[in-house]
């Protein structure tokens, strides 16, 4: 068995145990069925929402500062808030991912609140069983590559706008990010299935299978370079300092 | 057995004149040896490498081991690669020990023909040595970026694009330029092969052949020496080839093959397998070249979207960056020792080497270049520095546009002044200096503490 | 001091056999006359060279002394200022000298030129780009595309259907809202339901440009960091590139498809000294 396959297997058995305590509908691949939230759930979280995020997203979610989210959908909703992206305290800066602002039952009404808004995106189900690493990673190379790198360790997306690294991501994360396009990220349609190859060789990617030895942060040549001027150039010019004398001048002269 | 060659030979004299040969010690002296002893290793590695590698471009179906892949059209080249890293028995230590030892030959040439740039060991009568350095530095480059174009795989593709693209921008020629060497346009097949015959057959056989000649001028020379007491521009004071000159030759190429190892085997380089097979309209982030064409990349990103329009005839943005202002640099470091001669006026042999000091103006000059070409590989890791550092790549490109001019001229300057304090004192810059202390007797003389 | 006639003679063939070979070459060759042609050119060059050395040139014979390998070297003195034997007979020929250098310049040209069939004239093919009118828009698994396959803010990288792959044709198909859009005058029909076509090839130097900011509308490449706006036709707004992406006019077929109403608004890729001026 290769180390490659070794990570894939233990990969497989790894995910249910983690996608299952996020996933709140689970359907067949395909549609997603939306959860059905209490009407307490929803009007808790309207408390929470008119407290936390009405200042910019409006009373209503209609928006004002911050972007309309009648239509984000609880998607959306559960991308934000539990990758703690929102309530962003600078509304010009990038939301970048840090911990969550809300308890976990707090996220949930605020969620229901979100989904009950309008016709958004429910929570999508991540189920990798049956996907091939393959095809999950000709799709990344193709689509996510661009942005977040070949490595997902992120990219530069310019205008102080950063791609991020896909490391600390759980799976649902990722299909969510891939259908509701969080900030400049493209929104690109797919659909279950796809995601779920995707994610796959996201799992495989964030496991680091690194059979040349340390990485180097897995952000291409420039780090190599830097470790090559530094750690082999310098070793050598240490090693010359050692075998030749280092004195330009030599005291004494002619050597007896 | 000696007796017998040398009553149908008679090189004893020679040899032994040769073993006899004066070197004078000095740290720097040993790292026109590094760069040496990094090609002999990258031609040890390289023939291994060669005997599994397929430069090929048809495509196959990947059935390796590597599962991300399996069943993915690649081309037999990326493929060959691919089982080189993965099913070949230390095929990946051999094609990482290859690469470190690329980035840190380059490196060695570099900073080898900064001591002799810095200590005028280009004037008459070495100056022969020196064009012939230049040509080495090149070829060196182009060893480099060939090797790194041939695993077809997504980065290397691109940078044959860009590649490409730069020659296409040549005025009139460009078109038909590219096409030759390309064999049509771009992505055309034929480029693998034709690398492939580049990387090990044209250049190495240049590269050798240019290396011959270097030593045995060298040889012929005999070498340059720093001042000092009883050196003087009629000898060489030093130790003689053997047997103290060639263990240390001898310890040097273990231990810079030991660094080259421990590199390999460590540290990873260039994961082909995570960027994946070249295919034309893929182009992942971050995208950058070997550190050695990052200065040309910088230079590509750091030029405004200028299309100069002249009667008709588009100069197009990547000419000047990428051909026309490396073609008068490298024009300018080849001409260097008859533009100082004439500046100086300084004609005369010299196997004195200068301190640095002691030539404020070349020295600076020489500064500026080093800070001129590190702002444009700075430049050419933009978006690398720009995740790193939470600065936006735009800040950075706009910062690096004044820098290239700012920063050169004022380390320049900077240069200048310091080697004008240093000058007429004795003391190492990057030394504490060095003394004894003295004591006055009752006689009126001194005496060592 | 006359010229012989016969090494004039011999260069002269050796030259009209060299110019031959590049006429022959650029009417497309034939392998016996190329080897014979060849043939004459060398040996032209060198029956010449032959008669030269032999009849021509009348040097003495000197000797040379010789050490046995078992006897130590001796000091050899000898003047090496002294200018060499023939050197003055040599210098006079300059007729001679000439049709030499004339003979072996041209076979050198000759020698070189099948260097151009390392690669075909570009001709027109940097002008082309693989597009025709009526093809229809395909991803990359071969699909066609209707525009409600790809969500406002989104983007897919799409080919001619039948040409997926081809590097000329890569085009990102993008959908934004489309009163949001100023595009150049005359593409007012290009962009139905908001769906937008721009050749993938970066006008820089020619990276994918697959980095699309959804929010600000730009596309980024990867490689140099050129930026173009995607509402006002791919104009480029920051970076290297100095052209607009060449934006590809779409409509919607009778099945509801995306397809190609033609060429792109320019030629793809980046520029180069004719590229305003065409083939």
């Amino acid at each position: 068995m290769t180390r490659a396959r070794r990570v894939a297997a233990v990969l497989l058995l790894a995910v249910p145990a983690t996608a299952g305590t996020k996933i709140v509908a689970s359907a067949a691949r395909g549609q997603d069925t939306p959860r059905r939230y209490t009407q307490s759930e929803v009007e808790a979280g309207r408390k929470l929402f008119q407290a936390g995020c009405a200042s910019c997203h409006g009373e209503d979610g209609e928006g004002g500062l911050g972007p309309d989210i009648r239509e984000a959908g609880a998607a959306a909703a559960h991308f934000q808030i539990t990758t703690g992206r929102m309530p962003l305290a600078d509304p010009d800066a990038q939301a970048v991912r840090k911990e969550p602002a809300y308890s976990d039952t707090q996220i949930d009404q605020l969620i229901a609140y979100v989904a009950s808004l309008g016709n958004g995106p429910a929570i999508p189900t991540v189920d990798l069983s049956g996907t091939n690493l393959s095809t999950g990673a000709e799709i990344f190379i193709a689509n996510c590559s661009p942005c977040h790198g070949a490595t997902a360790n992120g990219g530069a997306t310019g205008r102080g706008s950063l791609a991020p690294s896909l490391h600390p991501s759980e799976p649902v994360i990722v299909a969510e990010a891939m259908i509701t396009g969080p900030g400049q990220m493209p929104n690109f349609g797919f659909d279950a299935a796809t995601r779920n190859e995707i994610i796959r060789y996201v799992r495989f990617l964030q496991a680091r299978p690194n059979p040349g030895g340390a990485d180097l942060g897995g952000i291409g040549p420039v780090p190599e370079g830097f470790a090559g001027l530094a750690i082999g150039m310098g070793a050598l010019v240490l090693i010359a300092l050692f075998i030749g004398k280092g004195r330009a001048h030599a005291r004494g002269g002619v050597e007896s | 057995m000696i007796k017998w060659v040398e009553s149908r030979l008679r090189v004893g004299g020679w040899a032994r004149k040769g073993l006899n040969k004066i070197f004078p010690d000095h740290w720097s002296f040993l790292l026109g040896e590094i760069s040496l002893f990094t090609f002999v290793i990258l031609v040890a590695t390289g023939i291994f490498l060669t005997l599994f590698y397929r430069p090929d471009a048809t495509p196959v179906i990947y059935d390796g081991p590597y599962l991300p892949l399996k069943g993915q059209e690649v081309s037999a080249a990326y493929e060959s690669v691919m089982r080189l890293s993965f099913e070949v028995r230390a095929g990946l230590v051999m094609r990482q020990i290859h690469h470190w030892t690329a980035i840190v030959f380059v490196a060695a040439v570099v900073v080898h023909m900064l001591r002799v740039f810095f200590t005028g060991a280009f004037r008459r009568p070495r100056e022969l040595n020196w064009l012939i350095g230049v040509g080495l530095l090149i070829f060196a480059i182009g060893m480099g970026f060939t090797g790194y174009s041939l695993p077809d795989d997504l980065l290397s593709g691109n940078g044959l694009r860009i590649a490409y693209s730069v020659m296409l921008s040549i005025p009139f020629t460009g078109p038909y330029l590219a096409s030759l060497i390309f064999g049509g346009e771009f992505p055309a097949e034929a480029i693998i092969s034709r690398l492939f015959v580049m990387h090990i057959m044209l250049l190495p056989a240049l590269i050798i052949g240019l290396i011959s000649v270097h030593l045995a001028i060298l040889v012929r020379q005999k070498h340059a020496q720093f001042r000092g007491p009883g050196r003087t521009e009629r000898n060489v004071v030093g130790k003689p080839l053997w047997p103290s000159q060639t263990f240390k030759s001898l310890a040097l190429l273990f231990l810079t093959a030991s660094v080259m190892a421990f590199m390999g085997g460590l540290l990873q380089i260039n994961p082909v397998w995570n960027y994946g097979p070249f295919k034309p309209y893929i182009t992942s982030a971050p995208s950058q070249p070997d550190w050695y064409v990052g200065w040309l990349d910088g230079g590509l990103r750091l030029f405004p979207g200028w299309d100069i329009n002249l009667f008709g005839i588009t100069i197009a943005a990547p000419f000047i960056p990428g051909v026309l202002v490396p073609g008068l640099l490298f024009t300018f470091l080849a001409l260097w020792p008859f533009l100082e001669a004439r500046w100086t006026g300084d004609r005369a042999e010299h196997q004195l080497l200068d301190h640095p000091r002691d030539m404020p103006l070349r020295t600076a000059i020489g500064a500026a270049g080093i800070v001129f070409f590190t702002v444009l590989t700075l430049e050419g890791g933009g978006d690398v520095l720009s995740i790193t550092f939470d600065i936006p790549v735009e800040a950075i490109t706009n910062f690096f546009r004044v820098a290239l001019f700012v920063l050169p001229a004022a380390a320049g300057m900077l240069t200048y002044r310091i080697c004008e304090n240093l000058q007429g004192t004795d003391i190492h810059p990057f030394r504490r200096a060095r003394g004894v202390r003295l004591r006055r007797t009752r006689e009126g003389g001194f005496e060592e503490v | 001091m006359k010229t012989p006639a016969s090494i004039t003679a011999s260069f002269i063939v050796s030259m009209v056999a060299s110019l031959g070979l590049l006429v022959l070459y650029v009417l497309g060759g034939q392998a016996q006359l190329e080897g014979v042609l060849l043939g004459f050119a060398l040996g032209g060059l060198g029956l010449g060279l032959a008669v030269w050395a032999t009849s021509y040139m009348n040097v003495p014979e000197e000797v040379e002394e010789r050490q046995l390998m078992g006897e130590p070297e001796p000091g050899a003195e000898e003047d090496d200022t002294a200018p060499l034997p023939g050197m003055e007979d040599l210098s006079r020929r300059k007729v001679l000298l000439r049709l030499l250098a004339g003979a072996g310049g041209t076979l050198a040209g000759a020698l070189a030129i099948p260097a151009f069939s390392l690669g075909p004239n570009p001709g027109d093919d940097l002008f082309r780009s693989g597009w025709r009118a009526g093809d229809r828009l395909v991803n990359l698994e071969g699909r066609p595309v209707r525009p409600a396959d790809i969500p406002v803010e989104g983007i897919e990288t799409v080919f001619p259907e039948g040409k997926v792959g081809l590097s000329d044709a890569q085009t990102v198909l993008i959908r934004v809202d489309e009163g949001s859009l100023s595009l150049p005058e005359g593409r007012e029909e290009w962009a139905p339901e908001g769906c937008l076509g721009y050749s993938k090839i970066c006008t820089h130097v020619g990276c994918s440009v697959g980095l699309y900011r959804s929010a600000a509308q730009q596309l980024l490449c990867p490689c140099h960091q050129s930026t173009f706006d995607v509402l006002t036709g791919a104009t480029p707004i920051f970076g290297p590139a100095a052209r607009p992406l060449p934006q590809l006019p779409l409509a919607i077929d009778a099945d509801g498809y995306l397809i190609a109403t033609g060429e792109y608004s320019a030629p793809v890729g980046p520029a180069f000294w004719n590229v305003d001026r065409g083939a």
